[in-house]
């Protein structure tokens, strides 16, 4: 029997962030359902944030969406959380920068007020009732000693699952291996999250799904950031064979004719939010 | 010493090519420390056997006997040739477990080994464990296929696990192949490959293959795209903004590309103050204001805002603010 891969599409979250490209909330919910319909596990449907496109799509996905988990992506500050969670999705994304060039230079933080705003962020997460996962933002240039004790932090007040994220699209097979191989020595369950900067990403989740992950993100079309995310077809068109994805590439390959349509200036109706 | 081979010229019989172009792109490719390249009999023959001095010429040659007729090709590819001096033999590989022909396959035979899509899709990690042994022993050119989408990882991988390795590749991983220029950067910025070369001349070498083949290469195709360097969302613009290699794995310049911030939807206050002071305007226009503008006009037309809209916004500001003050 094939071990079970969660897929999550996070086309609607970091494929948005690819410069130019722009979702109104009537094609975000057209998305959110149709994949949805297709078995997605996992749906990032975006950054709370009322002040670009409101917050009225998101209740319409989780009042029409069949099966797939909702997730919502919150900066690692106890406010967005909050603002997050009175949406009430199925789950809030906690951004974690883990690396020093995240955390000293772009931040400028330490490790100690990483630790405890994830503790405040879980806290608030908690008082809703809404489970969340933590991402390692920049993981594959992170101290893996750092994770390792986040991790068992995270753990203790009960966060299950985290996001390897390969921020910057850096890792070779080889580490995106050991990588998965030594986290999955805390006993969390691990969702990775590839970019593609040298065309590895297909390739990274892959090895990291063998290794032990349980959770694989991808966008439609493989939009994203500079190069793009991991390509959710090519993905599973090439792992169907090894594990059971709940969802087929065929499908997939429709949801990026419907992402093209929209792209291309397909019908809109903002009036809606 | 690690050797990358490019075949492209192979995969455009084809197009209708041009001598000169062909030189140009041989040249390019020497400058970015490609190690050889592959061609056909109708390349030498549109090349006129004059073939650029500094590289390794590699020929597909189905009929080994038909070498003589090629001076100037170091070596001769074929699936019917013994693999000693300067005829390599080529041997498909489809799967993974085929790598067990090469026990007792020595590295001073001249072996290509095409195929191997499946290598990192292995049934358990002892099986790719054993492969990568056997290769690295008999030490082929590693010629991977991309049916599985990992072509390039296959090759990085071989390269990482075997520092004297060979691999051949393509632009653009034409003809389902590794993407030279993945390969050749991944290498550089993750195992320290020609830490002193400048991989610019890849923007030109991407020129050549437009022009060659008549395509656009799209705007976001790893490490040659033209818009890889386009930042738009809050959040990074303001993390690369404070040190680019917060959110970049290499710079822009070290493959002739620049950096540029897009306004739109996603862009934060950090944006909007860049742009103004590219303007010499930093402290004359209420940057909330605008930020409000931008994400609303770039959520109407369902793109990025332009500069020029930009400074029509700018503009718009200055009336209301006359405006206001005639009121």
């Amino acid at each position: 029997m094939k071990r079970r891969i969660k897929i999550v599409d996070t086309t609607l979250r970091d494929g948005e962030q690819c410069p130019g490209i722009v979702f109104s909330p009537s094609d975000k919910v057209r998305l959110a359902l149709f994949l949805d319909s297709i078995g997605v596990s996992e749906i990032e449907a975006g950054i709370y944030d009322v002040g670009t496109e409101g917050v009225h799509y998101i209740s319409e996905i989780m009042k029409k969406k069949k099966q797939a988990v909702i997730s919502l992506w919150s900066k690692l500050n106890p406010e967005n959380v909050e603002e997050s969670a009175r949406q009430k999705p199925d789950l809030i994304h906690i951004g974690t920068p883990v690396s020093y060039a995240q955390i000293y230079n772009k931040l400028g933080k330490n490790k100690k007020w990483i630790e405890n705003s994830l503790q405040e962020c879980i806290k608030v997460a908690r008082d809703y009732n809404i489970p969340i996962t933590v991402g390692l933002e920049d993981a594959s240039r992170a101290d893996v000693a750092f994770l390792v004790s986040l991790i068992r932090l995270m753990k203790q007040q009960g966060v299950e699952t985290i996001r390897l994220a390969d921020t910057v699209g850096v890792l070779f097979p080889r580490r995106a291996g050991e990588l998965v191989r030594e986290i999955k020595q805390t006993g969390i369950t691990i969702e990775v999250h590839e970019h593609n900067d040298f065309g590895m990403a297909v390739a990274n989740s892959m090895v990291m799904a063998l290794s032990g992950a349980d959770m694989v993100d991808g966008t439609l079309l493989g939009i994203g950031e500079r190069a793009g995310n991991c390509n959710l077809y090519e993905f599973v068109h090439s792992a169907a064979r090894k594990f059971d994805l709940s969802v087929s590439s065929l499908d997939i390959k429709k949801g990026e004719n419907l992402l093209k349509s929209i792209m291309n200036g397909g019908k809109r109706n903002d009036s809606e939010d | 010493m690690i050797k990358i081979i490019d075949a492209t010229l192979t995969m455009l019989e084809e197009y209708p090519l041009k001598k000169e172009l062909i030189s140009e792109f041989a040249r390019t490719l020497e400058s970015l420390c490609v190690w050889g390249a592959v061609i056909t009999p109708r390349v030498y023959q549109l090349m006129q056997g004059d073939l650029p001095q500094g590289i390794t010429w590699y020929m597909e040659l189905p009929n080994p006997t038909e070498s003589g007729r090629y001076p100037g090709i170091h070596f001769f590819l074929s699936s019917f040739c013994d693999g000693t001096g300067k005829y390599i033999r080529n041997i498909q590989v489809n799967d993974v477990s085929e790598l067990r022909g090469l026990e007792g396959a020595r590295s001073d035979n001249n072996l290509r080994l095409t195929g191997l899509d499946d290598l990192l899709i292995y049934e358990s990690r002892d099986i790719y464990e054993r492969g990568m042994k056997l290769l690295i022993q008999a030490s082929p050119i590693l010629y991977p296929e991309n049916s599985c989408y990992c072509a390039s990882a296959i090759a990085a991988d071989y390269l990482q696990n075997h520092h004297n390795g060979t691999v051949m590749t393509t632009f653009t991983g034409i003809g389902n192949k590794a993407a030279t220029e993945q390969v050749i950067l991944a290498m550089r910025v993750v195992e320290r490959y020609k830490p002193n070369n400048s991989f610019e001349k890849l923007a030109d070498l991407r020129s050549l293959f437009e022009t060659m083949t008549n395509t656009q290469i799209p705007g976001h195709t790893p490490v040659i795209g033209r818009k890889i360097f386009y930042i738009e969302s809050g959040l990074h613009v303001d993390g690369v903004l404070k040190k680019p290699s917060n959110y970049e794995s290499f710079p822009p310049e070290l493959v002739g590309a620049s950096r540029k911030v897009i306004l739109g939807k996603h862009s934060g206050g950090t944006s909007i103050r860049y742009k103004l002071k590219q303007y010499h305007m930093e402290d004359c226009y209420p940057v909330e204001h605008l930020l409000e503008m931008v994400k609303r006009l770039s959520i109407k037309k369902g793109g990025e805002v332009t500069d020029e809209e930009f400074l029509t916004m700018m503009s718009e500001c200055d009336k209301y603010e006359k405006a206001n003050q005639n009121s």
